[in-house]
């Protein structure tokens, strides 16, 4: 056990990258952790202690090497109306309930159920958390001075120019250059707008252990378990989603069942420690990866580098202004963004981009990336209905010698081609005989048993003596018995022969 | 180059070009030979966890995940490219070598991915797999022991044999016995089966404090050989196990030990690795372990 948990590989493989790398990853965690803390509204304090919590648990207990998880922009949209109307506690103790949930989804391999999660959806999952992370941005930039969107307009020129300046541009994190750039310029002109210290209280102490305040009962529970099943289920979709991105980048793979409990505890462990519920994070991983960062050392660095520096510079991070932090969320939401998504828009089916489109839509609409990717995943899954049923056909003959009618009905037949089934036959032309040779067809649910024996009762009303030729085969791959996936000729017989 | 998954059992080697290429080549072939299946040259292609392209800028625009992507991976493809033709050169000289000792039941194969990961791959295609105990990591560095040789021998469920010297002619085998599972199948392996060779002189040391418990363990060992056949030196020590061994291997001039991986308690083996790990850290000559 004790060996499968740390890997001497997994921690000290890439030390200096890894450090380098842990640092870049702390110094863009600050201002991501304060945002996010301000969209689910509590002081940036929990969503600091949080992203110091998930960032060092997650490297021990985590499925995926190299990864980063904190406090997320997708979570915090989740607690808005909680927080409001129930208030921080609960948020803490729904916050350890969704770790729970995700550990007992661990336990139980519920990871594997990211297979039926169409890629159309992941796309559209993480356009729209780019989407959302854009849009809380929103509020910080109306009713405002001039001077705000001066200023986050410098903070954006500096982040993505500053990278081009040879040598120390891809030395120095262009973020902090930005916070740091826009900081002085409105300390030096006494420039009059607000900044991180009046959003809430940030972290004096390091975090502590604390029970959170609440009823231990039946309602309590009632109240926090939607937001807890909303936050674990985006919680695990983001975090698998951005292992899939990391397996990718580095040509490695990851424990994706590993990863899901691991989120648990990473969550138990922030929601105990004052935190919001967190998850892995698309841009910081990107950020980390690119930085040279592979293992779990950069991972636990960027969380205690994070904390170190938020317990010691918090009167530092008051003064800095929101415009900067807005420039450097709306880097983040850029980054986030899958670009070539859209580029590939025009070549890609049109039921793929419907269902996309349709995931984004419903994330932006209702806030709530569950509920866009639980549509996704129903459209992505009609059209494959439909799809499949296009594969059916139906051959007939007639013989005169015996007056018989011969129906062949090839391919699958289940709900979405039942009604077709039945407009195979013609129950119009009068016939002695009538043979229907199913050998070749694949009988997948009850709504295809349903439309043959209304077809051979039908037909045998007009008076026609009926004839089934591989009924048996057919109905017989009437499949809720599995298992046969890896037997080449089972699945010959079930298809058909296609 | 052959796919060799799904091969029949065979001998492996696993070479990489490092300093021991040669021995554990050497070794391989005179143990192919005692059993007469076929040899496996192996190299694997290693992918580097790390990236010389470090941009700490901390910045993301807009694709650039994508770019990211390629950036990385047309590094890797550079580098893998390199090792593979650096490990192809290595494969085509042991075969040389091979070849010119009259053997000609040998494959050259190549793969991706960790030694450990393909090792547990092929596990059930592995008559006795034989590396070097160090690799590419730490060329000149003998008392390190490899970066994967604890979790393969750990693991993979097959006879391995680590070497650590040049290769000499085994003469004899020492078995270190203490009654545990992996030690009886060492004593197994290396008595009734011909791996080494009929003809060498075989020891059997058992190192214990408790007399008669080592009597009995000894008696034990005597059911499990045929001793009719065999050409068998017991040996009863008492003192500190690993002392005792290395004392026993420099008297004798033993050419190779074989042990069982055994550990002494999980907790206490994590921290400050095992006895087995121990044992390869200090024995001088190849060892054999068997689970």
């Amino acid at each position: 056990m004790l060996q499968k948990y740390f890997k001497k590989d997994e921690w000290f493989s890439n030390v200096k990258g890894d450090t380098l790398a842990g640092l870049v990853v702390a110094l863009a965690l600050i201002p991501e952790a304060i945002a996010f803390s301000i969209i689910a509204g509590v002081d940036p304090k929990v969503g600091l202690y949080a992203s110091f919590c998930i960032a060092v648990v997650i490297a021990f207990v985590g499925g995926r090497p190299g990864m980063i998880s904190a406090a997320t922009g997708a979570m915090a949209l989740l607690m808005v109306t909680l927080v409001k109307e129930h208030g921080l506690e609960y948020l803490l103790a729904a916050t350890v309930l969704t770790g729970i949930l995700q550990m007992i989804a661990g336990h139980f391999k519920l990871g594997q159920l990211m297979s039926f999660v169409p890629r159309a959806v992941v796309v559209g999952f993480v356009n729209a958390l780019a989407i959302l992370i854009f849009m809380a941005q929103l509020p910080e930039l109306t009713d405002v001075t001039w001077h705000v969107y001066a200023l986050t307009a410098a903070g954006l020129g500096i982040i993505y120019l500053f990278p081009y300046i040879p040598k120390i541009g891809t030395l120095l994190p262009s973020p902090l250059v930005t916070i740091v750039v826009i900081t002085l310029v409105v300390i030096l002109f006494g420039i009059d707008v607000r900044n991180v210290g009046d959003m809430g209280a940030l972290p004096d102490t390091l975090p502590i252990f604390l029970i959170p305040q609440i009823p231990f009962n039946l309602e309590t529970l009632m109240i926090i378990l939607p937001y807890s099943i909303s936050l674990a289920i985006v919680g695990l979709l983001e975090s698998l989603m951005t292992a899939t991105i990391v397996d990718d980048l580095t040509d490695t793979k990851s424990d994706k069942n590993r990863e899901c409990s691991g989120q648990g505890v990473a969550n138990i462990a922030s929601g105990f420690m004052g935190g919001m519920a967190g998850c892995a994070m698309i841009g910081q991983s990107v950020i980390n990866v690119k930085s040279g960062g592979r293992t779990r050392l950069s991972t636990l660095l960027a969380g205690l580098f994070l904390l170190i520096m938020v317990v010691f510079l918090s009167d530092l991070i008051s003064i800095i202004p929101m415009a900067a932090l807005v420039a450097v969320m709306i880097m983040v939401s850029i980054g986030t963004f899958d670009w070539g998504s859209i580029k590939k828009l025009r070549t890609l089916p049109i039921s793929t981009n419907i269902v996309m489109i349709a995931t984004v839509i419903v994330v932006v609409w209702t806030h709530n990336l569950a509920l866009g990717v639980f549509v996704g995943v129903l459209l992505a899954s009609l059209f494959f209905a439909n799809k499949i049923s296009h594969f059916m056909y139906h051959e007939t003959s007639y013989n005169e010698a015996t007056d018989t009618r011969i129906y062949k009905i090839v391919g699958q037949v289940f709900f979405n081609s039942a009604d077709r089934f039945v407009e195979f036959f013609d129950f119009k032309e009068v016939v002695e005989n009538i043979t229907i040779d199913l050998t070749r067809a694949h009988f997948w649910d009850i709504s295809a048993v349903y439309a043959l024996d209304k077809v051979v009762i039908k037909l045998r009303r007009e008076g026609a003596n009926v004839t089934l030729i591989g009924q048996n085969q057919a109905s017989s791959t009437i499949i809720d018995r599995f298992g046969i996936h890896d037997k080449p000729l089972e699945i010959e017989k079930v298809m058909g022969g296609h | 180059m052959q796919n060799i998954k799904n091969t029949e059992q065979s001998v492996f080697a696993c070479v990489d070009g490092s300093k021991y290429s040669e021995a554990v080549c050497d070794y391989a072939l005179h143990i192919a030979k005692e059993l007469d299946l076929t040899l496996i040259l192996l190299n694997i292609i290693e992918h580097s966890n790390t990236s010389s392209i470090t941009n700490l800028s901390g910045s993301i625009a807009l694709g650039e995940r994508d770019d990211l992507l390629h950036e990385l991976s047309s590094e890797d493809a550079l580098k893998n490219r390199e090792t593979i033709n650096h490990g192809k050169e290595v494969l085509k000289r042991l075969k040389h070598r091979v070849d010119a000792s009259g053997f000609n039941n040998v494959i050259i194969a190549q793969r991706h991915g960790t030694l450990y990961e393909n090792l547990k791959e092929l596990e059930d295609n592995i008559r006795v797999v034989i590396f070097g105990i160090s690799g590419m990591d730490h060329i000149d560095d003998n008392s390190q022991i490899g970066s994967h040789v604890e979790e393969i021998i750990r693991d993979v469920d097959a006879p391995i044999i680590l070497v650590n010297k040049e290769y000499t002619p085994i003469k004899n085998v020492m078995i270190a016995f203490n009654g545990e599972s992996g030690s009886t199948k060492a004593l197994e392996e290396v008595s009734s089966s011909p791996m080494l060779g009929h003809d060498i002189k075989r020891y059997l040391i058992n190192v214990n404090n408790n007399q008669s418990k080592s009597d009995e363990l000894i008696k034990q060992a005597k059911e499990i050989i045929k001793e009719d056949t065999l050409n068998f030196e017991f040996i009863q020590k008492q003192g500190e196990t690993l002392e005792g061994i290395l004392e026993c291997i420099e008297k004798n001039n033993i050419d190779m030990l074989a042990i069982g991986y055994y550990i002494h308690g999980k907790l206490k083996s994590a921290l400050f690795g095992s006895f087995t790990t121990k044992l390869i850290q200090n024995v001088k000559i190849p060892l054999i372990i068997l689970k």
